[in-house]
């Protein structure tokens, strides 16, 4: 059998573990629809704060979902898991690729309530954005606003992937214990963060100092070097732990 | 061939398997016997990979057990399917990942198990369970199948089902199967050869028509009869 079709058999079922916490969003998604369309117009300008809190809940989420790792175990299905004949990094891979995937569902969600209340919210939307394309802007710093935009959500994949990722560690690591496993898992996740903080810090000196990095440069290309050192981090924590997975782990 | 070579396995300060030396022949079914604690389920981990000798090597045909894991089937004691699966999302999801999944079996066993593919793991009877957890191992054609306890704590009339599966099903000089299980006389006439272990040792293996006729008892008394001199 193909790799690719056993990656997709676990992705569907991780995808279908995380219906929950995905309806959750769209749930108040769907909550705030029906409240602008039923509220009247000063009452509207609340319906805001529980949008915000959707951002903050499609972010949260998915690494809140990352813990479930750990359910396997406490469910026997690791028994499945691994006498499956796949390895740990098409198992955590599937994980990872479908807690991306609740975290793009949640933006979606957001993306198009909030552009719904800006229709409903703004009466005069069209004559605003008319307006604001009168502005003459600097066509470069359009594109700079573009790539900043891109930049971020591409940094906020990459750092949803870096908590998620040391998630997976921790409980990982966490299970090769029989005793306080629970314990230990949260032990090791603060501290692989922190240490994790602490090499991101260091390879930013490190590039500092060999100026390959100026302070006073362009802020997207700050931002560009964030992102790829948040990644290489995050790939390194990814790849320790399907070793781990691969050669420690057993029941 | 399954071939444990000097094979130690501690939990803790628990020694699971102590130098065990013994191999599985090609084409035959083993019973694996002995008491609660005795070895049997670690002996299975340890064929299929779940679990890793701490001295010794355990070869599957020549190979480490994680290196053949698409040849072996293995039904372990613990409920490990998906709960919130129905019977065709398990079956839909184990077909994925292996290529000797044989779908006319699949449909012949369903049938013949009394089972049906909208029924959900989490709201069907513990003996139901036990006979998915059988569908889903014997609607493939790998050349070995592990079975941990695959009796335990089921009734009567599901027993026999799930032997009669076996019998039905075995392909003998092809398929190896392990059944590792303390209700000895249920699976009496079914099994070709034995292994008794006990406190991580191997007491008495051999091939089991023999051992009946050597001894004059059924497997049940010789393996009464090995614990109580081995204690």
């Amino acid at each position: 059998m193909p790799t690719s079709q056993k990656f997709w058999a676990l992705y569907r079922k991780e995808l279908h573990e995380l219906r929950p916490e995905i309806l959750i969003v769209a749930g108040l998604g769907l909550l705030v629809l029906i409240l602008l369309a039923t509220v009247g117009s000063p009452a509207r300008n609340v319906l805001v704060f529980p949008w915000g809190m959707m951002i903050g809940l499609a972010g949260l989420l998915p690494i809140v979902s990352s813990f479930r790792l750990g359910r396997e175990w406490n469910t026997n299905s690791i028994y499945l898991l691994m006498s499956l004949p796949v390895k740990g990094g098409t198992v955590l891979g599937a994980k990872l690729a479908a807690l991306i995937t609740q975290y793009l569902l949640g933006i979606l969600v957001i993306g198009v309530t909030g552009l719904i209340m800006a229709v409903v919210m703004i009466p005069d939307l069209s004559s605003a954005w008319q307006a604001l394309s009168r502005i003459t802007i600097d066509p470069s710093l359009w594109s700079q606003i573009i790539w900043g935009l891109v930049l971020a959500f591409v940094f906020s994949l990459v750092l949803l992937a870096y908590v998620v990722n040391i998630s997976f560690f921790s409980q990982v690591v966490g299970r090769l214990v029989k005793r306080y496993s629970g314990l230990l898992t949260a032990g090791i996740f603060l501290f692989t963060l922190w240490l994790a903080g602490k090499v991101i810090l260091g390879i930013w000196e490190g590039l500092s100092q060999a100026q390959f990095i100026d302070v006073t440069t362009a802020p997207l290309q700050l931002m560009g070097t964030n992102t790829l050192i948040f990644a290489v981090v995050a790939a390194a924590v990814f790849i320790l732990t399907v070793l781990i997975y691969d050669r420690r782990t057993e029941l | 061939m399954i071939e444990f070579k000097e094979v130690s396995k501690c939990f803790g300060s628990v020694t699971a398997l102590d130098g065990v030396n013994m191999s599985f022949a090609a084409g035959k079914i083993f019973g694996l016997f002995g008491p609660n604690g005795a070895g049997k389920s670690t002996t299975l981990k340890l064929a299929i990979g779940l679990n890793r000798p701490d001295r010794g090597v355990v070869l599957v045909d020549g190979k480490s057990p994680l290196d053949n894991k698409q040849n072996m089937a293995f039904l372990p004691e613990v409920d490990h399917l998906y709960s919130w699966m129905t019977l065709r999302q398990a079956a839909d999801f184990m077909r994925s990942f292996y290529s000797d999944w044989d779908e006319e079996k699949y449909r012949e066993l369903l049938v013949f198990l009394q089972l049906k593919e909208e029924m959900k793991l989490s709201r069907i009877s513990k003996g139901q369970r036990a006979k998915c957890k059988l569908l889903l191992v014997a609607s493939r054609q790998a050349p070995y199948l592990f079975l941990d306890e695959p009796l335990s704590g089921i009734d009567v009339l599901t027993r026999d089902e799930i032997i009669q599966t076996l019998i039905r099903d075995f392909r003998p000089g092809e398929q190896t199967i392990i059944i590792s299980t303390h209700e000895i006389r249920e699976v009496e006439n079914l099994v070709d050869e034995v292994v008794f272990l006990d406190n991580g040792q191997v007491r008495l293996y051999g091939d089991a028509e023999e051992l009946r006729t050597q001894r004059g008892m059924s497997l049940l008394d010789i393996m009464k009869e090995v614990f109580r001199n081995a204690n």
